[in-house]
């Protein structure tokens, strides 16, 4: 083989390694910063309500959301789900007794409710029956963050965790014709994704056929599944819906991040399938002109395995100095730009997430196999 | 491996070739384990496809070749190199060592296979064939006749029940060709193998147990 080519081999497979490499390790940064549910490349969600207008607030007809209109939503591109929030139809206390220990609390209370496959936290006994001794609940967890680093150091307060906060028990005051209905309750789980007090949709469905007042209504706000937000940004401006600042920017930015790094990552792969193709060619190139070498070993008594053995790892030097470079490499960079990334997706440790480096290594097995299966099928074809 | 029978024989270069006479072409004989074989011919004729047939180094032919009862035909890429590791050995007429690597180097492809035999033993069998010192030299710097020998001494370094000898003596004078076959005897005697020695015609002062004409 000849410098120059084992040279060029190395640089292209280094280039298109070092590429995947660092958008793996940034992908799983951008991830891990934006916590564990909210995936880089899974479904953004978007809570939507129409906006409040001075009749509504006059209470003279509310903004709930139409049938056609949750259907053109449905129907946008980059839309995957819909989902419609039920409100409690009924007026309902949560009271905390302490008995002995602390005064009675008692707090005027709402609930919503969205399908299952909206939630990002499915506490245990979701599926609520009549016949579960308690309801759960689902509660903001900037209602704990509120609470822990708002309230409680001006009071003097402990802060709580979200496990000791699980513990707390309550119970749900429904006022009916007939007297107050009690229903014992807890808190099961903290929600990113749904900013609001969710119970159980089958316990809702349950209080408002038994204790319901009125009919019921059009949703007020409805869930959405998104991968690309660009349509429904533009249909939003066009109807007066609003959702939360926030959430949307993420969006659009989770956008960004995602196109940047899906080039990133399949430029990677493209370079390195290339430098593959330069590899397989290369054995076969060395293979033709040891002809002679192969089929004298071969009459010495070597079997085509044992000379694969040999030629292989002679080249495998060349594959594994092209990773460890780019292996290096890519860390190299990481700590040269970790200012720069710091600012991007927060503090980050200068080693990427294992989970990276493991997919690296399968690159390099699959790799590797691949160029050891040519050299083992063009020996054995010379051998016969 | 006791017996090499061959059943019709004809390789592909007489295909088209209606009369040919030949004791081997076409012909069905069997060659016994512990004899001496001559094979000559003029050039041409196949004594190098004769060999090759029964090492393996070549498939194109019509008839049967039995190594024992096994059909060379069903034999395995695999079944060749144990075959080639303990059971036939050849030297090549153009004897196939590596010009760029040391005879030494040459030797240690060929021990550190089948590790029957060391280098010491290949250094006396060079002795006996009137080459000393040649151990470190690369084979390229060697002369035809030096190669030669170095080439005989590699086929003797493993285990063997044929010994196949595709003209051998090409390069040496007489009394190195006595050299030869008197190692040659020791090795087959020691191995109680069977050797097969193509030739031009020249018996070399040797009476051969067979003589084969192609």
């Amino acid at each position: 083989m000849k410098r120059w080519q084992r040279i060029l081999v190395l640089v292209s497979s280094f280039v298109g390694l070092l590429l995947i490499w660092i958008s793996l390790a940034l992908y799983f940064d951008i991830s891990k910063a934006l916590n564990e549910t909210e995936r880089l490349f899974g479904d953004q969600y978007l809570v939507l309500n129409k906006r409040v207008s001075v009749f509504g607030a006059l209470g003279m007809g509310r903004s709930g959301f139409s049938i056609e209109e949750i259907k053109s939503v449905e129907d946008l591109k980059g839309v995957t789900d819909v989902g419609e929030f039920v409100s409690n139809r009924f007026r309902a206390n949560a009271i905390a007794d302490f008995g002995d220990m602390g005064p009675l609390l008692k707090t005027e209370l709402f609930f919503e409710s969205v399908p299952d496959r909206f939630l990002d936290t499915k506490p245990a006994g979701w599926k609520w029956r009549p016949t579960d001794p308690d309801v759960p609940i689902i509660v903001p967890s900037d209602y704990l963050a509120l609470y822990n680093f708002g309230f409680a150091p001006g009071q003097d307060l402990p802060q709580i965790s979200e496990s000791v906060a699980k513990m707390s028990a309550f119970k749900i005051s429904i006022e009916t014709p007939t007297g107050p209905q009690i229903f014992n309750a807890r808190i099961g789980g903290f929600s990113d994704r749904i900013n609001t007090i969710l119970a159980p949709l089958s316990f809702l469905e349950y209080a408002n056929e038994q204790f319901g007042l009125g009919q019921r209504e059009a949703p007020q706000r409805i869930i959405v599944a998104s991968d690309d937000i660009s349509a429904l940004e533009k249909l939003m401006g066009e109807k007066g819906y609003e959702t939360s600042e926030e959430k949307m920017q993420m969006g659009k930015e989770k956008l960004i991040a995602q196109r940047i790094l899906s080039i990133g990552l399949i430029l990677g792969f493209f370079i390195v399938i290339l430098s593959l193709g330069s590899f397989l060619q290369m054995t076969d190139l060395l293979i033709a002109r040891s002809d002679q070498e192969i089929r004298t070993l071969g009459y010495l008594g070597y079997t085509y395995s044992q000379l694969s053995k040999k030629i292989f790892t002679q080249i495998i030097r060349v594959i594994a100095i092209s990773f460890l470079l780019a292996f290096l490499g890519g860390i190299v960079l990481r700590w040269k730009l970790s200012a720069f990334l710091a600012v991007l997706v927060g503090e980050q440790n200068v080693i990427p997430s294992s989970l990276a480096i493991v997919i690296l290594f399968a690159i390099l097995l699959s790799y590797a196999a691949l160029v050891y299966w040519n050299i083992l099928r063009q020996t054995k074809r010379m051998l016969a | 491996m006791k017996q090499i029978h061959f059943n019709e024989v004809v390789p592909s270069f007489l295909y088209d070739s209606a009369d040919y006479e030949s004791e081997v072409w076409g012909n069905s004989f069997v060659l016994n384990k512990g004899e001496s074989h001559l094979v000559s011919a003029f050039s041409g004729r196949g004594k190098t496809t004769f060999l090759s047939l029964i090492f393996g180094a070549r498939k194109d032919f019509r008839g049967t070749i039995l190594l024992d009862n096994q059909d060379t035909k069903g034999l395995g890429l695999n079944d060749w190199s144990g075959l080639r590791q303990d059971k036939v050995s050849m030297l090549f007429q153009n004897l196939r060592l590596f010009e760029e690597l040391t005879v030494k180097e040459n030797f240690l492809l060929k021990t550190q296979l089948s590790k029957d035999f060391h280098l010491d033993q290949a250094e006396q069998w060079l002795a006996d064939l009137d080459l000393k010192d040649v151990l470190n030299r690369r084979c390229n710097t060697l002369s035809q006749g030096q190669q030669q020998r170095v080439a005989i001494v590699r086929s003797l370094l493993q285990r063997f029940d044929w010994l196949l000898l595709d003209e051998p003596f090409s390069h040496l004078d007489k009394e190195n060709q006595q050299r030869v076959f008197r190692l040659v005897e020791k090795r087959v005697a020691e191995e109680q193998a069977g050797w097969i020695v193509s030739s031009l015609g020249d018996k070399h002062g040797y009476t051969f147990q067979r003589e084969i004409a192609l």
